[in-house]
């Protein structure tokens, strides 16, 4: 096989993989990697701790492969929010989420968790331990977000395989703990929302003066507080969906990221400038199922706790 | 804000939506897998993460001469803190919790300059699961920003927490005059007006929560931090503010068994 015939096979190849990308899949060489470390019984990568690999051996739990997921989104531009009437005068507040940067953080994340998802289950895998998810930008592209979700998928060896890997954020440790407790973690369940406040008139007073007026007392901005209670709900509520969907009885280790950026906005009629709100929420946990009971036996109370000193420090 | 146990005031609808929902058994906790599984242990059931936040605007006060509190500051940090609280509170209340637990209580200011500030309480909501009261003796659910770890050896030393409780205080601190700075320079001597004006604010602040532990009728506040900040006010001008857990004694305590000494594996 001379040169020339290489690059065309790698030149298909990079095709088969773009295209594969657009439909939401991973990579060929992905692919081929991981198939080819399901089917060598005993070598494994992983990002585990020597503790955790330690652990996994006594959990019967078997490390198969670091798995990762990414996905770089392009976050297109979102204006303000209309509201009716002249633009740019509403006497009361206006809360209103930006549906396509909303969309935006969810479908990254969302396509970042699936192409994980793949290449659990190409490693045939049971579940994906330790998810964490990271989220960066890169200089060669403005306003683009790559959403990075790497794990290790491991197996519960003896056990009948999982068709469908379940992640989770937890540490092997965290893991067992549940299993021993009698939970089963059920998957990671995630939101996130972009939301934009306009203050009222009121308001607006009130953030334009200093020393006199509305703005020399203290007070509470009740409309942006309201703005940003809105926000988190349509947050919190969309992970309370997810979980429900999975059959939850709970949701554990919750991550609340929030951000709020001002923007400097000129009021109408020459009453000059005030600061709305953009508020971008992250709300992220891990799913739990009711813990197991067996027949006729109390419900689970836990594990057993030995209170220790530790003599490291 | 008073507190009104049955208020939801403030609560937008979509949370009253989802408070229902926490309410017939599913619940979310920003709790860790060992807080979680100690939380049980202790008797109690998580039933969803509450949050109160509120938007404040501080007014203003002219800086006077001299070391002195700035009362409009300190009341601003003070109400403000209270509203996030009390919603917080409310929030639980709504589901029927006795309490709050790992309660993190922050200040975002981001680049809204000095007047506007975000202060945001956020916790997880627990009951007891076998019904037995544990609320505050004022009725209202208690609030720890103890770990469920420290929760849970607090239940087993024989008491258990009742409030937070807080105090602010935001002093200026005077600029020292002429003749004093001329006096002291290139000498090693104590910058007495400005130990006095820090010790003052730090000692106020720690006195009004103490009196907020007092009104609960607590035995004592544990895990006290005292955070000093000056929040854009400039250099002059600091926020000094003490919180804490304030905690009752329980009677029917079962003590834990003597510590076993280890050495621990991990770090």
């Amino acid at each position: 096989m001379d040169d020339a015939e290489a690059e065309t096979i790698a030149e298909r190849e990079r095709e088969d993989s773009l295209e594969r990308i657009r439909r939401g899949g991973i990579p060929l060489q992905a692919e081929q990697r991981l198939k080819d470390l399901a089917d060598h019984d005993g070598f494994f990568t992983s990002d585990l701790s020597v503790s955790e690999f330690h652990l996994c051996q006594q959990a019967g739990l078997r490390p198969v492969s670091q798995v990762m997921g990414s996905c770089v989104y392009h976050v297109g531009y979102a204006g303000r929010p209309y509201y009716g009437g002249t633009y740019g005068y509403n006497v009361n507040a206006i809360a209103a989420e930006l549906p396509s940067l909303s969309h935006s953080w969810n479908a990254a994340r969302e396509l970042a968790l699936s192409r994980l998802r793949q290449e659990a289950a190409h490693c045939r895998a049971d579940a994906v331990i330790g998810v964490h998810i990271t989220k960066g930008a890169w200089d060669f592209v403005a306003g683009a977000i790559e959403f990075v979700a790497i794990g290790t998928a491991i197996r519960h060896e003896g056990g009948p395989p999982n068709p469908h890997p379940v992640l989770t954020g937890l540490s092997v440790q965290d893991y067992f703990k549940l299993n021993q407790a009698g939970y089963d973690a059920l998957g990671l369940v995630g939101a996130s929302t972009v939301y934009y406040v306009i203050p009222s008139v009121a308001s607006q007073q009130i953030q334009r003066s200093r020393m006199m007026g509305p703005g020399s007392q203290n007070q509470e901005l009740t409309d942006l507080t309201q703005g940003l209670y809105a926000a988190r709900e349509a947050a919190m509520g969309r992970v309370e969906s997810a979980a429900r969907q999975l059959g939850a009885a709970g949701v554990v280790g919750v991550t609340y990221e929030q951000s709020i950026r001002t923007y400097e906005a000129e009021g109408s009629f020459g009453t000059g400038s005030h600061r709305d709100l953009q508020i971008t929420l992250h709300v992220m946990g891990t799913a739990i199922s009711e813990p197991h009971r067996t027949a006729g036996a109390p419900a689970p109370r836990g594990l057993k706790v030995t209170p220790v000193i530790r003599l490291n420090r | 804000m008073s507190y009104d146990p049955n208020s939801l005031a403030g609560i937008p609808e979509a949370g009253r939506v989802r408070l229902e929902q926490n309410k017939s058994g599913l619940f979310t906790s920003d709790l860790s897998v060992n807080e979680f599984l100690l939380v049980k242990q202790a008797g109690f059931d998580p039933v969803g993460l509450v949050v109160g936040s509120s938007i404040y605007h501080i007014g203003f006060q002219t800086p006077r001469r001299g070391n002195r509190e700035m009362e409009t500051l300190s009341k601003a940090m003070y109400e403000a803190r209270n509203f996030a609280m009390t919603r917080m509170e409310e929030e639980a209340d709504a589901l029927g919790a006795d309490g709050i637990v790992g309660v993190r209580l922050d200040i975002g200011r981001y680049e809204w300059g000095a007047d506007m500030a975000e202060f945001i309480a956020i916790g997880t909501a627990v009951r007891h699961s076998e019904g037995k009261l544990h609320r505050a003796p004022n009725g209202r659910p208690f609030t720890s920003d103890l770990s469920g770890q420290d929760f849970w050896t607090l239940m087993h030393s024989g008491h258990r927490p009742v409030g937070m409780v807080m105090g602010s205080c935001v002093y200026h601190v005077g600029r020292r005059g002429f003749i004093q700075s001329t006096a002291q320079m290139g000498k090693n001597v104590e910058l007495e007006s400005y130990t006095q004006a820090l010790y003052d604010a730090r000692e106020l602040a720690m006195e009004r929560m103490q009196s907020e532990a007092e009104d609960l009728q607590a035995e004592g506040i544990v895990g006290v931090q005292i955070q000093e900040k000056s929040h854009g006010w400039g250099s002059h001008t600091i926020e000094f503010f003490a919180i804490g857990t304030a905690v009752v004694p329980v009677a029917d305590a079962q003590p834990i068994p003597a510590p076993t000494p280890v050495l621990g594996l991990d770090n």
